[in-house]
């Protein structure tokens, strides 16, 4: 009965988890490098909006379950841009070909996106689950498949790497 | 390592702003449109029809195997309920086991079934249109020859004749007549039986017994051709004792074979004869008691 009742209300219901979760989710997949993070935005919410009338659980576990669902998106999209490259390199050694790639739409912090990019693939998922995404170490976990002390040994990590390349970049910034 | 996430801190902030900012306008009401056509869909299904198709699949697919199994002969002990149940419930017959696969089988080797009054299968029998039915039960008659005999003899004793005379209850096919039929199966009740009913046996033997004895007597050497009758006193004992017995019998079917017994001689010399064999001394008995009745000596 109550599955019942909760699926009277499915729109709002995941209308509100679109409204509440699609500004981290997209801060996570564009943290993540993720080609077309836009699109990858509504491919999740797409498929949050058709499995939510079988979830159960609270506003964290929504939350996890909403950002494994991200996290598996990305890993796609990362894969499917490996082989679109992989096929673009082949078309590009051809003569008289020309990079046609896309400029992402909308920048944001580039400095602390650098710094990003300087970290391994674990630390900077780990970083953006933590940080960006706003989960716990035990979600985290989860969604990476690593157990807890190793997202904390990457989590450690990462932050070092990101604070002196944050340390660096002050200085610049600060110069006239 | 907690301590590395601090809320003061300048990065763990600048981190954090980068999963607040608003997604925009027109792509969020894109994301929502796309989100409203397909939801409602997995819902309904999730919750109802999708438990109601699991559940009917479970079902049918019980059902098949059970089917499967009992069409095989493979379910052991509960064969033969599974095999009458599946052939109640579906158009599949003669399963393994089933009672009507059962039947088949006994017609097979040589069995007469048919379904009885109480709707069991049984041999069949012959119930022509004179036999009585069942007290109270018109179209239904007894189990047997035996049953519609005591049946009829409680009616009395007509009844009991016509029932003796009819084939009524005999198996089919079976060539015994009636009478010599219920007497040579059911002789303890004949017995039984009040002095009433106790005369037609003691009609009925003679017929069966005596004809052919009395034919044979006059071959039967020691009784006729005993030269010094050693047999005789036997003989004469013999007839002296079954002499009562016959009297109280109605004198009519036994008269025919008492010209033909003259023969034993009831002279006093008759002792002086040679021993007889056993054999032979049966037979002689056999024609004494053929010929007891009319025997003047005895008298």
């Amino acid at each position: 009965m109550k599955k019942l009742l909760k699926s009277d209300r499915p729109d709002r219901s995941a209308a509100a988890v679109y409204r509440e979760l699609a500004p981290a989710v997209l801060g996570y997949l564009r943290s993540q490098q993720v080609p077309d993070a836009e699109d990858v935005l509504g491919q999740v919410f797409l498929h949050v909006a058709r499995d939510i009338g079988r979830f159960s659980g609270d506003d964290a576990a929504r939350r996890r379950w909403v950002f494994a669902i991200a996290h598996n998106r990305a890993m796609d999209a990362h894969r499917r841009a490996t082989r679109d490259r992989a096929g673009l390199e082949l078309e590009l050694s051809a003569p008289g070909a020309t990079w046609k790639g896309s400029e992402p739409a909308d920048p944001f912090d580039p400095a602390l996106a650098a710094a990003l990019a300087a970290l391994s693939p674990a630390q900077r998922e780990v970083i953006v689950l933590r940080f960006v995404a706003d989960l716990s170490l035990d979600s985290v976990a989860e969604i990476t498949h690593r157990r807890v002390g190793a997202v904390k040994a990457l989590q450690h990590r990462g932050l070092e790497i990101l604070r002196r390349a944050v340390s660096l970049e002050r200085p610049r910034t600060l110069t006239p | 390592m907690t301590d590395d996430l601090d809320p003061n801190d300048e990065l763990t902030a600048r981190l954090q702003a980068l999963g607040r900012r608003p997604v925009g306008g027109a792509l969020q009401s894109q994301h929502l449109t796309a989100m409203a056509g397909v939801h409602s869909r997995s819902a309904f299904r999730s919750s109802l029809v999708g438990r109601l198709k699991i559940g009917a699949g479970v079902m049918a697919g019980f059902l098949i195997g059970a089917t499967g199994l009992t069409t095989a002969g493979a379910l052991g002990p509960l064969q033969p309920i599974a095999a009458n149940v599946v052939e109640a419930a579906t158009p599949l017959k003669d399963l393994p086991e089933s009672a009507s696969a059962r039947a088949r089988e006994k017609a097979k080797k040589g069995g007469n079934p048919s379904t009885l009054a109480d709707g069991s299968t049984g041999t069949q029998r012959m119930w022509p249109s004179e036999c009585a039915a069942v007290e109270g039960k018109p179209g239904v008659f007894a189990g047997n020859r035996g049953q519609y005999l005591k049946q009829e003899r409680a009616k009395g004793a007509a009844a009991f004749e016509a029932a003796k005379a009819s084939a009524c209850g005999n198996p089919n096919g079976s060539t015994g007549g009636g009478d010599a039929d219920a007497d040579a199966a059911d002789p303890p009740k004949a017995e039984k039986a009040p002095k009433a009913e106790a005369a037609p046996k003691a009609e009925a033997a003679p017929k069966a017994e005596a004809a052919p004895r009395a034919d044979e007597a006059p071959k039967a050497p020691p009784a006729e051709t005993a030269p010094n009758g050693l047999n005789a006193p036997e003989e004469q004992g013999s007839k002296a004792d079954e002499v009562p017995k016959a009297e109280t019998a109605p004198a009519a079917p036994a008269a025919p074979a008492a010209p033909q017994v003259p023969a034993v001689p009831a002279t006093p010399g008759a002792s002086d004869g040679p021993k007889v064999a056993p054999g032979e001394e049966k037979k002689a008995d056999a024609a004494t008691n053929g010929t007891a009745q009319p025997d003047p000596a005895t008298r």
